[in-house]
């Protein structure tokens, strides 16, 4: 019985077997295959035979679908190749989520990663703002780049000293007779003294006579007044704004008296007030009064304004835009030379407002170019230790996401898709990292601030350019630390990840990131080996015999009063109290003794001379310091030749020597003999009664130089009180209640002689402690980089620790054997490491006079050593322990 | 009866020719075709299908599945104005090819 719908639906069947016929195309046919079947039908044939030629009608399905095959391939060919958008939105949730999942499967990593690009990114900025600052001083003057503080060059045969100051009437001189100079100021700084309005009496530091261009040249912004009168009148005086609040209040400053004094006492009149200087300057004045006003003070005026033969102020001139350093200075002095001795063979020298405080003509150490230099390079490798890190980790992050890549890639990512991926991954890492060093940054602020005793300021870091700069390094990093991502894995094929053929794969990546380890390491090396070393030398600096007692001896600062014209009555009074051990009096400290005469002596050379630093002490003062007498004897009243004139060779001043002077007179034997100073035309005649033994008078970055002590009771500037027992309180209060009693209208102002120690040294106990900093920094981020790297290394190895431990490894040995790996490394990077950090050593080393003997310190390389390899086993070892004790049956299952 | 090669390579004008006088259907062009030659063209019917959906993909036809009452749902075929230019090509080719043979045909004589 024939059954058309089943025919035709056996008939469908079988066409359909061929792949290349469409639903719709079957049905089309099958509409034909009816209307054929219909007419046979019509023409009278039964069921079964119409429905036969209508399928002989049709022809064979294979005919067919080989005619149909090869529209097929036309339409293939044709057909443009499918090319995915640059961005897929819909996929952006997709890679969000992986990148989620990525960091939760290795969180501790994650963390790592950013934490250490942070910490690595802040310290980078926290330094560049150090240097930014150190080189905005002085940038506030607009003229900057013009004004050019005179320097003299002194050739004294075995050295060049420079002095900071000129000689009084240069500056002047040089305004008259040199076109360019269009504008000229001097200052002649006093340090501190009384300043009193009505019942309000201060002692002010920054008190400077000064030429009216100061405040033409400078800018020294004048909040009353005008630069044009303000020093014009010798009753004259420019305050700060803080000095003005302070002595006034609310009230208008203008117009109102101050009562001076500096050693003679005269009224001035405040006629301006300039604000606050900055904090970046050298040299902050805060009262100015005009130069002028020391011809009515100064008891020989005319001798100081036409002194051509001391260096004695701070001067200044203003230069044209364009000039010639070289240029200006001869023709200065071609001004000078006149005014020079036969034998004076004095050179002006220029040194740039805008550029002395990193690169001064003059420089005697401290927060100098080559420091600044010196943090920026640190910095710099800490920010390329952080930058390594970051890729090192990144990169072995994304080794477990092969499999993630394997997949897109068969459900239809392209290559470029992957990279994209990837790298925008990176980026995201960076930046995130970026802003988190950004906050750590801000609040390390202050610490900076603390360290450096700067005043870098929010504003400052927004100002500093730091920010775009830590955004392109951030991008930088994080492109090359999605470079291996990006483009390793996006290369990957399919069939190989599935097939877990990744295992064994080029040696020359993990050849890269052990070196960049090692690198690191040596970094972190040099850095704790020159922290360890700076401190070894301060430390040594510090506690070297300075040849005289600086501990527990009170300095009382006198300023004016009866005390500067002697101290009789105060020492008796305070010598009656057990407690007091000496008192003397001074021009200048002993730790800093400033003031040199040229002198020739008995037996030298004609024309031969040395200069001779000196000081004024009263009677007492080698007692009262401890310094002792190599030969001859100390001060006494009882001797008329120490207060002797010393203008007739038959009455010569007698003075103390000290070892290194008679030395480079070469004598043997110097009680007795004589000295004659030399001072323009002046010839001071001198007897040596006694020679003291050597003592540091200065920072140890410089030797001993020759130095002696003339006697004198006035003036005096310094009252050494010692003290004995250890009730230093008490005894401070004894001192000042004696000087009330004496001076009730002078201010007691006192010190310890050691805190002037401490500042010596403040620059180098600064670099100590930033190279402290920095080296803890760069050892953190070399562990993190190390730690990563093993915990890849062991995951790496899941299996083989697993087959190990199956056969029978024990746990230590297991770690002995990860450890071994990266111990190899550490003592690379030590090897690495020490010649460096001893060269540099070496040279930093030259600049102190007296230092501690390199190779004798070979402990602190060899403890740096340790200290690398404790931390790289301590990171390493967790590691390897938690690799090592896991279960072998969870390690082989893996995967 | 034509030849195969004759036959194939008149297929794509002639149904060419069919849809431009109007949209039609397969069965319905293979009648036509059938009617119009006087059955010296033997078409299998199932080759015309994968024939109409090559000149679609080339542009010179399109298509529309019609559902009429009454009627089984029917796929249409029309000509497109690029068919339009294709069947005037064809047309202006197979007259040539005629031409040519005529007179070279009837010439032989002649010329011998």
């Amino acid at each position: 019985m024939f059954h058309l719908e089943e025919e035709i639906r056996k008939w469908k069947t079988s066409l359909l077997k061929h792949e290349v016929f469409e639903d719709g195309f079957a049905a089309e046919i099958e509409s034909h295959l009816r209307e054929a079947y219909e007419e046979g039908r019509l023409s009278g044939l039964d069921d079964a035979s119409a429905f036969r030629a209508a399928v002989d009608q049709i022809g064979s399905a294979d005919g067919i679908a080989s005619e149909q095959g090869k529209n097929r391939a036309v339409a293939m060919n044709r057909r443009a190749p499918f090319r995915p958008a640059r961005f897929m939105p819909g996929l952006a949730w997709s890679y969000v989520r992986s990148a989620l999942r990525a960091v939760r499967r290795a969180k501790g990593l994650a963390v790592i990663n950013i934490a250490g690009l942070s910490v690595g990114l802040a310290a980078f900025a926290l330094i560049l703002l150090f240097v930014q600052y150190e080189s905005r001083y002085e940038k506030h003057h607009v003229n900057a780049g013009r004004i050019y503080r005179l320097i003299i060059e002194q050739d004294l045969g075995d050295r060049i000293f420079l002095a900071n100051n000129s000689p009084v009437p240069l500056a002047e001189a040089l305004r008259r007779e040199v076109p360019e100079v269009e504008d000229f100021a001097r200052f002649f700084p006093r340090g501190r003294i009384i300043v009193a309005h009505g019942a309000r009496r201060f002692i002010e530091e920054g008190f400077s006579f000064a030429d009216p261009g100061a405040l033409r040249m400078f800018t020294y912004p004048m909040l009353k007044g005008s630069p044009e009168n303000a020093l014009a009148n010798n009753s004259s005086a420019v305050i700060t704004a803080s000095l003005a609040v302070k002595y006034f209040g609310d009230e208008e400053p203008m117009g109102k008296t101050l009562a001076l004094d500096f050693g003679a006492t005269v009224d001035v009149t405040v006629t301006g007030v300039i604000a606050d200087h900055p904090p970046t300057t050298d040299f902050a004045p805060q009262i100015l009064v005009p130069l002028e006003l020391l011809r009515s003070v100064r008891p020989n005026p005319d001798a100081f304004f036409n002194n051509w033969v001391s260096n004695q102020i701070r001067a200044y001139v203003l230069v044209p835009e364009t000039h010639d350093t070289a240029v200006l200075e001869s023709k200065f002095m071609e001004v000078f030379r006149p005014h020079l001795s036969e034998s004076d063979r004095r050179i002006i020298r220029l040194e740039r407002l805008e550029t002395a405080h990193l690169r001064p003509l003059s420089s005697d150490g401290g927060g100098g170019v080559r420091t600044l230099t010196l943090f920026l390079l640190c910095g710099i490798l800490v920010l390329v230790t952080a930058c390594i890190n970051f890729m090192n980790l990144a990169t072995a992050r994304s080794a477990g996401r092969a499999r993630e890549v394997g997949l897109r890639k068969v459900v239809g990512a392209a290559r470029p898709q992957l990279i994209r991926q990837f790298l925008g991954e990176s980026l995201v890492y960076a930046v995130i990292s970026m802003a988190i060093a950004i906050v750590i940054t801000i609040i390390a602020l202050p610490l900076l601030n603390l360290l450096t005793g700067q005043f870098v300021t929010l504003a400052d870091l927004g100002r500093s350019g730091a920010i775009p700069i830590l955004l392109g390094t951030a991008v930088l990093t994080g492109l090359f630390a999605g470079t291996y991502p990006a483009f390793y894995l996006s290369s990957l094929k399919p069939v190989r990840i599935f097939k877990n053929r990744l295992g064994e794969r080029g040696a020359g990546k993990a050849l890269l990131r052990k070196f960049l380890v090692v690198a690191q390491f040596a970094i972190s090396i040099i850095l704790i080996v020159s922290a360890l070393i700076f401190g070894r030398q301060l430390r040594f600096v510090q506690d070297k015999p300075l040849g005289f007692e600086k501990d527990r001896i009170l300095v009382l600062r006198v300023l004016s009063g009866p005390a500067v014209r002697g101290i009789a009555p105060l020492k008796a009074a305070l010598l009656q109290d057990p407690r007091i051990g000496g008192v003397s009096g001074s021009e200048q400290l002993p730790s800093s003794i400033g003031m040199y005469n040229n002198v020739t002596w008995e037996g030298a050379r004609p024309d031969e001379k040395i200069e001779i630093w000196f000081n004024r002490v009263d009677y007492d003062f080698l007692d009262t310091y401890g310094i002792e007498l190599a030969a001859g004897r100390d001060f006494s009243p009882e001797f008329p030749a120490d207060t002797a004139n010393g203008t007739d060779p038959q009455s010569p001043l007698g003075v103390i020597l000290n070892e290194e002077a008679v030395r480079r007179m070469g004598w043997s034997e110097a009680v007795g003999r004589q000295v004659v100073e030399i001072f323009g035309d002046r010839r001071t005649y001198l007897t040596v009664v006694g020679v003291v033994k050597d003592f540091h008078f200065t920072s140890l970055r410089s030797a001993i130089q020759p130095m002696n002590f003339f006697l004198s009771t006035a003036p005096i500037r310094f009252i050494s009180v010692k003290i004995q027992g250890d009730d230093l309180r008490g005894t401070m209060g004894f001192v000042e209640a004696a000087w009330k009693r004496l001076y009730p209208d002078f201010p007691f102002e006192s010190f310890f002689l050691d805190t002037v120690f401490d500042r010596y040294y403040r620059s180098e106990e600064r670099q100590r402690e930033l190279f402290g900093v920095l080296s803890l920094l760069a050892v953190f981020i070399a562990s993190l980089g190390l730690f990563g790297l093993a915990a890849h290394a062991a995951e790496q190895r899941t299996k083989e620790i697993g087959v190990r431990k199956a056969l029978g490894a024990s746990t230590i040995g297991i770690v002995r054997l990860l450890s071994w790996e990266f111990t190899r490394w550490v003592l690379a990077a030590n090897l690495l490491a020490w010649p460096a950090a001893y060269l540099f050593l070496t040279r930093w080393l030259q600049g102190f006079a007296y230092r501690i003997d390199l190779p004798a310190q070979w402990i602190w390389f060899v403890f740096a050593a340790a200290l690398s390899l404790v931390v790289a086993w301590l990171t390493v070892g967790i590691q390897a322990v938690k690799a090592a004790t896991a279960n072998p049956v969870q390690s082989l299952r893996y995967e | 009866m034509a030849s195969k090669t004759l036959t194939a390579a008149s297929t794509r004008p002639l149904i060419l020719a069919i849809v431009a006088r109007g949209e039609d259907y397969g069965y319905s062009i293979i009648r036509r075709v059938k009617t119009a030659s006087k059955g010296n063209l033997e078409w299998t019917d199932g080759m015309l299908y994968p024939v109409l959906q090559r000149m679609e993909m080339d542009g010179l036809i399109s298509s529309a599945w019609k559902l009429t009452e009454g009627q089984r749902p029917r796929r249409y075929y029309a000509i497109t104005e690029e068919g339009r230019r294709e069947l005037d090509k064809e047309l202006a080719s197979w007259r040539s090819v005629w031409k040519a043979l005529a007179r070279l045909a009837e010439a032989r004589p002649a010329e011998d």
